[in-house]
């Protein structure tokens, strides 16, 4: 241990003191020639001849004496300072290369820890919560959500220290100031802040006991976002009230500014509201599955433990409220971490073939960089010939070749960090044409710090170490002579494989981006069966007054009245519009066909839409008509089917007049065929569809309007259609886009109440099957 | 340009620690030393005396100060640590060890 101690002491004093040392050590040196002078002296020799004597004897004095600074072994450190600056100043001496290289690395740097930071956020992040270690996602069966029933059973059962329900909806309507807007709440059981125990800024959150359903609880928490931007910020927010959906709710608390919420994939909901029976209807109904849980484990519970009591509850519980799906516990993982991710692999590779990419881009940017340190060094050989003629050992140039690497290395990462600042702020800034908001914040961690100290190192090594290798190489006599010396005609070199691995690798690069390109070019050129171009769609949600009943001849009389808007060629109310994230149901149910006994299992899109809706997509009719206001309420149940539904079940047959039978529900009479079309995404080849005509459907509030503008570039009619839409009443809070800007950009997350959404990105990016993961079908 | 180095690596640093065993010593007294005992045999250059008293002294089994030498000239005279006299133990004992195995295959072999 002293030893230790004495070492550390020898090595800093060699360290901090360095100018004592070395006078230490010249004193040391001269004291030998004086002694062995002496000696000579004594012995007769003349005092001149004595000391020239003694000199040849000792040798080089400065050798000796760089032994013994190496024996001290702090001239590595020592070195470096030199080196470092030496380095940047002969780098500041060439501009040129400086900031080529730096731009070249900083772009390689920056594209890594960008898409590194992304992953870490999307896939590694924790959700904000107290001891989040402690909590896991639970689920069960096929589906992530479970009922309501289901929860409190398993929260009641004390399998764990506590399970909290969740879900991220859509189609909450706030009567702000000035207009009715959509918020995105997150529904939680009334234990939710309990189990999870998030962090409030403001106010607080409110508890089991006063949340209780019971009690028909109208209490939320509201974002820090939503508080900032609608609420200005309001100082004594805490206690006031809000109109969600035409009640009185009571705000509690308001959230800290950063935080993840638990449904992950950087959603930002814009008020957590304790689930009340008016907002969700299927509070009792065993079979409504509505909530998706998170849960505690107690102290000490592994999360097998937690698995194992969690399985036996849920298998009781399962037969008595006779839910298949609930007997089975499917996934028991920790929140944050890669456990989280729902489809890690295609998530997971899609970021693997990322970072692949930008490591390709930064070993082209090192590549570069070491072209141009070759090119330097070749120019420079005099002068480090001339230092290894002056004693300088090839390990010491080495080093020196490599801190100049290493100046490059860290101005491009510092230049690397600068980009991902500006990325991240481009990032944050992006408002995708959705309904649910979702901010990805770049975190600047630990992780990040140890990536790019990572990357400097390897970068400084792939820069400069061949140049270094190389230019110390050379032979000195020819350098010294500044002749050409006689160069090796060899046919491999070291530059000409670093050029064609850069071009190899460029080429890879050119061709995947190429590739890239051509897919979502064509993607987007594909023929989707219907007129795209001059197509608008409205997503407009009623929930004022009582659940859904007056949604569907408000909706009606909009689209009457849009109708005579200037300017709009055809108008029509539809369930779903294709390739949008409403783009319908698909729904597997028992068929009946008349003039077929047996009944069969069929898959199906299923749309409902009201008269004109075929004219404003222009999807053609093949035979019989489309529907007519005579269709609606009342009238006779007709469908519509498309040409891939008849080649299936009807084998081709004219199906106009024949009956279909939806498991248990009245006869449908076939009224017409109509052209295929896509349904949910691009990729999506036709499917078998069914079109059933607008009737009153009793839990559906939300609905397309959809119109068709014959000639979309006259922006006047399409902005008095908009403003039409936005300012009829009953208060709709629609977002419109043309279809086609809509389409290129509608690739986030749908409403948890459809199944996972999307189309062109989503089929190229496995990314967005993240972000509808938290939506998936039940 | 290697260094000269006529003594094995380790086996300097073994007759600097013996020599210090007697008494404290500068370095040329100690090369001096090393010579004569060694009837001029061994030949220790400054090349590798100094580094190697800097190395045993950085390794804390020498102790160095300045003084002055009895024709009153100023010179840094080492002497042994503690430390310093159990490594010689211990540097003595593989020493034997090994020159007897040496000494054992040149008769036997």
């Amino acid at each position: 241990m002293t030893r230790w101690l004495d070492l550390l002491r020898h090595r800093l004093r060699s360290l901090f003191r360095t100018a004592a040392v070395e006078r230490d050590l010249d004193r040391e040196l001269r004291a030998h020639l004086a002694a062995a002078v002496e000696e000579k002296v004594r012995a007769g020799m003349a005092p001149e001849q004595a000391r020239r004597e003694a000199l040849r004897e000792f040798g080089s004095v400065a050798e000796v004496a760089e032994a013994c600074r190496d024996v001290r072994r702090v001239s590595f450190v020592q070195n470096l300072a030199r080196d470092l600056k030496y380095a940047c100043r002969s780098l500041l001496a060439q501009p040129v290369l400086l900031v080529a290289a730096t731009t070249s690395i900083g772009l390689g740097v920056g594209a890594n820890l960008t898409i590194f930071a992304l992953a870490a956020e999307l896939l590694l992040s924790v959700p904000t919560a107290s001891r989040p270690e402690e909590l896991v996602h639970i689920r069960t069966g096929n589906g992530s959500h479970v009922s309501y029933p289901a929860w409190r059973g398993l929260d009641a059962s004390g399998a764990l220290a506590g399970i909290a329900g969740y879900d991220l909806a859509a189609g909450l309507n706030w009567r702000g100031p000035d207009e009715t807007v959509a918020l995105t709440p997150l529904i939680v059981t009334a234990n939710f802040f309990d189990v999870v125990g998030a962090p409030v800024a403001r106010g607080r959150a409110f508890s089991a006991d006063e949340a209780r359903i019971e009690r028909d609880p109208h209490l939320l928490v509201v974002s820090h976002g939503f508080w900032q931007r609608r609420l200005g910020g309001d100082p004594d927010v805490a206690g006031s009230r809000l109109i969600l959906n035409g009640r009185p709710y009571t705000v509690v608390g308001v959230l800290p500014a950063d935080v993840r919420s638990i449904a992950g994939y950087g959603l930002k909901p814009d008020v957590w509201v304790a689930a009340n029976r008016a907002l969700v209807p299927l509070l009792d109904d065993p079979k409504g599955r509505g909530v998706m849980l998170v849960g505690r484990r107690r102290s000490g519970q592994s999360v097998g433990q937690a698995r194992a009591a969690l399985a036996v509850v849920a298998a009781q519980l399962g037969e008595q409220l006779g839910d298949d799906e609930l007997k089975i516990v499917t996934r028991v993982s920790p929140v944050g971490g890669l456990g989280q991710v729902e489809e890690v692999q295609t998530v997971g590779a899609f970021f693997v073939v990322l970072m692949v990419v930008a490591g390709l881009v930064l070993a082209i940017a090192c590549a570069n960089v070491a072209g141009l340190l070759l090119a330097r060094a070749t120019t420079r050989r005099r002068a480090l010939a001339m230092r290894v003629a002056l004693g300088a050992s090839r390990g010491r140039l080495i080093q020196q070749l490599l801190t100049e690497g290493l100046v490059l290395a860290g101005a491009g990462t510092i230049f690397g960090f600068a980009l991902m600042a500006v990325a991240g702020s481009m990032l944050a800034r992006i408002s995708l044409p959705l309904p649910l908001p979702i901010a990805l914040g770049l975190a600047y961690d630990g992780r990040l710090l140890l990536l790019a100290i990572g990357l400097v190192v390897l970068t400084t090594l792939l820069c400069s170490l061949v140049p270094a290798l190389k230019a110390t190489r050379a032979s000195l006599v020819p350098s010294l002579k500044e002749a050409d010396g006689v160069s090796t005609h060899r046919r491999i070199t070291t530059r000409n494989l670093l050029v064609v691995g850069q071009v190899a690798v460029s080429l890879t690069l050119l061709v995947t981006a190429v590739i890239f390109l051509r897919n979502l070019e064509r993607a987007s050129s594909l023929d989707p069966g219907f007129d795209v171009d001059p197509v608008f769609v409205a997503q407009v949600t009623f929930v004022e007054g009582k659940q859904g009943t007056p949604a569907l001849p408000a909706a009606a009389l909009m689209v009457d009245r849009l109708r005579t808007v200037p300017g709009v060629r055809e108008a029509a109310l539809a369930g779903g519009v294709p390739l949008t994230l409403y783009f319908g149901d698909w729904s597997g149910n028992e068929l009946r066909l008349s003039g077929r006994a047996e009944p069969f299992h069929a898959e199906y899109s299923r749309n409902f839409v009201g008269p004109g809706y075929f004219e404003v997509l222009g999807i053609d009719l093949v035979a019989g008509r489309t529907f007519t206001t005579a269709d609606r309420a009342g009238g006779p149940r007709v469908v519509v089917v498309n040409q891939e539904f008849v080649r299936r079940y009807f084998e081709g047959r004219s199906p106009i007049g024949r009956q279909i039978v939806e498991g248990d529900r009245p006869p449908m009479e076939v009224v017409g065929v109509v052209a295929d079309s896509l349904y949910r995404s691009r990729k999506a080849r036709p499917r078998r569809s069914i079109s059933r005509t607008c009737r009153r459907i009793g839990t559906c509030h939300g609905w397309c309007i959809c119109w068709c503008e014959p000639t979309p570039r006259r922006l006047s009619a399409r902005r008095s259609a908009t403003r039409f839409v936005r300012s009829t009443t009953p208060p709709p809070s629609p977002w419109s886009r043309s279809l086609r800007r809509f389409r290129s950009h509608s690739c986030r997350v749908d409403s948890a109440r459809h199944c996972s959404a999307c189309s062109v990105l989503s089929e190229r990016c496995s990314l967005w099957s993240a972000s509808t993961a938290s939506s998936r079908s039940r | 340009m290697s260094r000269p180095s006529d003594l094995i690596q380790g086996t300097l640093d073994l007759l600097i620690l013996r020599t210090l065993a007697r008494e404290p010593a500068h370095g040329w007294a100690i090369a001096r030393r090393i010579q004569q005992v060694s009837r001029e045999v061994l030949q220790v250059t400054q090349g590798s005396l100094y580094p190697a008293l800097h190395r045993l002294e950085q390794q804390g089994w020498l102790e160095a100060s300045w003084s002055r030498t009895e024709t009153g000239r100023e010179a840094k005279v080492y002497a042994l640590t503690a430390a310093g006299r159990r490594q010689l133990e211990r540097e003595m004992q593989s020493w034997d060890r090994l020159s007897s195995a040496i000494r054992m295959v040149l008769k036997e072999a």
